[in-house]
């Protein structure tokens, strides 16, 4: 379903040239939890968001689906996202001025229809957030937000969720809860890309990749099996 | 997007108090500044006005020698010389006020005063303007100061002019001029007194041009003049002209340096106010790209807000600054008092105005939003 071949991405620093992807080859399967595995500056993030169509790498080629991403014109690659991909993200990222119910509803394109209101309520019930639909971000805990975040990534039913460290900031408890929910949207179809520098995920992952200065280490299939 | 924009206005209040404060003022000062600054435009028309005519259009074989020492034509021109002028095409663009009189010496119980019958004013037909001067109904006289208080006049006293009585219908303020040896009555009155019907030899008038220093008024309104009537001449008294000018100049000039000074300090203020939103919400950006928001959902967002944050400081502000013009106005603005009132037709403008520059000026940080890097943002947090 996603295809990185010979990914690079450069950045230009006042200590020369930083290779933050170098030459990557990669490929996700549909129902893949793939956990790409490394550690600060590694060029996990880099990585993910190149796979999220929001970010031109400066050589090689991102395939989703068939479709070489970025060949896409803007417009089509934001409407991959909108449709195809959900993002879970360390900070939570969740729109401060809406409520959670609100903030799951932002990844649809009619929030206001009854079938997606009634969608978002049910899947921030699932997630554990029946009672706090009303409530805004700063209201709530550390671990609710990221159940929250990802009633958000589920919200248009995508077909791969991209999550940066979404463990980061929780407690052990609260991580392996989120890792849970990712784990049961990857048993019902779904595909997960689960980027972290610590080991909460490598127990539900069917594969783990290793990143080191950008370059691809390692490779272990069925991690979860082992 | 009206909701989003709504939802954010209300969690950042500061921010949106802020941007809407400084869109207020504007506003504010916009509507009570113009406020004032319509009634002393008015009141600087009046003043204006009532310094009087300021042309005089004589017969053209008029001596101006023997005008200027006895203070009338020895010439005379048809009465209809005025309907002529008025009816010629574009005439008020130039010439109003059109007053024509007849003046002659008489003498009143041993004394020479100046006999001066005058005509109603013509105006122009599309300006519902007041006529200058004054118009006197047939038997009465306007007496001039010196003359009533010669011969111990008042009002409603009878005054027999050549054989005839007529009514005094007021004795006239000492104006300190040679009015004070006039006495005036209406044209057809005068006319028959001096056995000159149907003949006028001077129409008062006021030019209507609006001209810059280095224009020369007299050849304009010679050559305007010549065009439309060929057997008159005209004069402008210049001292009464320039002081005309200098008034109306000096308010525009006012209003020239103020309105531009008060939309680019409110410009400024949305400007950097926005930009700091922009930078406030870089990550809330990079989310939104993520979600595949596009540009003009984006852009929409941070303009929609200044718009309605426009809209809003437009009502506010025109409300304040037309509370401020009426209620403090009048104490600060005491020549015009009386001529500061709401101008309801400001409303519609600070509504319309105030949106379109809260727009403009947070056109740029919108368009910093649309092209920011979701990646960098993300990245960075």
């Amino acid at each position: 379903m996603l295809i990185c071949e010979s990914l690079s991405k450069h950045y230009r620093s006042g200590k020369g040239t930083v290779r933050s992807l170098d030459r990557v080859d990669l490929k996700v399967d549909r129902g893949d939890f793939l956990v790409i595995k490394g550690h600060s500056g590694s060029g996990k993030t880099t990585m993910l968001l190149a796979l999220g169509a929001m970010l031109h790498p400066t050589e090689g080629r991102v395939m989703f689906d068939g479709k070489s991403l970025y060949d896409l014109p803007q417009n089509e690659r934001a409407r991959i996202r909108a449709r195809s991909i959900g993002f879970v993200f360390q900070m939570f990222h969740l729109i401060p001025y809406l409520s959670v119910l609100d903030n799951a509803l932002t990844a649809v394109e009619n929030p206001s229809a009854t079938e997606s209101v009634q969608r978002s309520k049910s899947l921030l019930r699932e997630l554990g957030l029946g009672d706090r639909l009303e409530h805004f971000p700063h209201q709530l805990s550390a671990g609710e937000k990221q159940r929250a975040a990802l009633a958000r990534a589920m919200m248009p039913n995508p077909d791969v969720i991209l999550a940066d460290e979404p463990t980061g900031n929780l407690d052990p408890e609260n991580a392996l809860e989120v890792c849970r929910h990712l784990k049961k949207f990857q048993e019902q179809g779904g595909t997960v890309v689960f980027v972290t520098h610590g080991d909460a995920a490598s127990s539900f992952a069917t594969r783990t990749i290793s990143l080191k200065n950008g370059r691809l280490l390692s490779s272990s299939d069925d991690a979860s099996d082992a | 997007m009206l909701r989003l924009i709504i939802r954010e206005l209300l969690f950042r209040k500061g921010h949106a108090l802020l941007m809407l404060s400084g869109l207020v003022s504007v506003s504010a000062l916009a509507t009570a500044y113009f406020t004032t600054e319509k009634a002393a435009t008015k009141e600087t028309t009046r003043v204006a006005r009532d310094l009087g005519f300021n042309l005089r259009i004589l017969p053209r074989e008029t001596d101006m020698d023997a005008y200027w020492f006895q203070g009338f034509s020895d010439h005379t021109m048809p009465e209809a010389s005025v309907d002529k002028l008025a009816s010629a095409d574009g005439v008020f663009m130039t010439f109003n006020h059109l007053m024509a009189s007849l003046r002659q010496k008489i003498t009143i119980q041993d004394r020479e005063v100046v006999l001066v019958g005058v005509a109603p004013t013509v105006t122009s037909p599309d300006k519902k303007k007041r006529p200058m001067g004054f118009s006197i109904e047939p038997g009465n006289l306007h007496v001039g100061h010196q003359v009533g208080l010669r011969l111990g006049l008042k009002a409603g006293d009878t005054l027999t002019v050549s054989g005839r009585d007529f009514n005094v219908e007021r004795v006239m303020v000492e104006y300190g001029t040679e009015e004070d040896v006039f006495v005036y009555g209406s044209l057809k009155d005068v006319q028959a007194l001096t056995g000159m019907e149907g003949r006028i030899n001077e129409i008062k008038a006021i030019d209507c041009l609006c001209l810059t220093s280095d224009q020369d008024p007299a050849s304009i309104l010679r050559a305007e003049l010549e065009k439309m009537l060929p057997d008159a001449k005209v004069i402008q008294d210049r001292v009464q002209a320039d002081a005309r000018a200098r008034q109306r100049q000096m308010v525009q000039k006012k209003f020239a340096f103020l309105s531009p000074f008060l939309m680019t300090v409110g410009a400024v203020w949305v400007a950097v106010l926005s930009m700091l939103n922009v930078r406030e919400r870089r990550s809330e950006i990079g989310v939104w790209r993520a979600l595949g928001k596009g540009g003009i959902s984006l852009g929409g967002m941070f303009l929609g807000k200044a718009v309605l944050l426009g809209l809003l400081g437009g009502l506010i502000g025109f409300w304040i600054g037309n509370v401020l013009a009426v209620n403090v106005g009048p104490g600060i603005f005491q020549v015009t008092a009386k001529a500061i009132q709401t101008e309801w037709s400001y409303l519609l403008w600070s509504i319309i105005a105030t949106p379109v520059l809260a727009g403009a000026a947070a056109f740029i940080p919108a368009m910093m939003a649309v092209v920011q890097d979701p990646a960098d943002t993300l990245r960075e947090s």
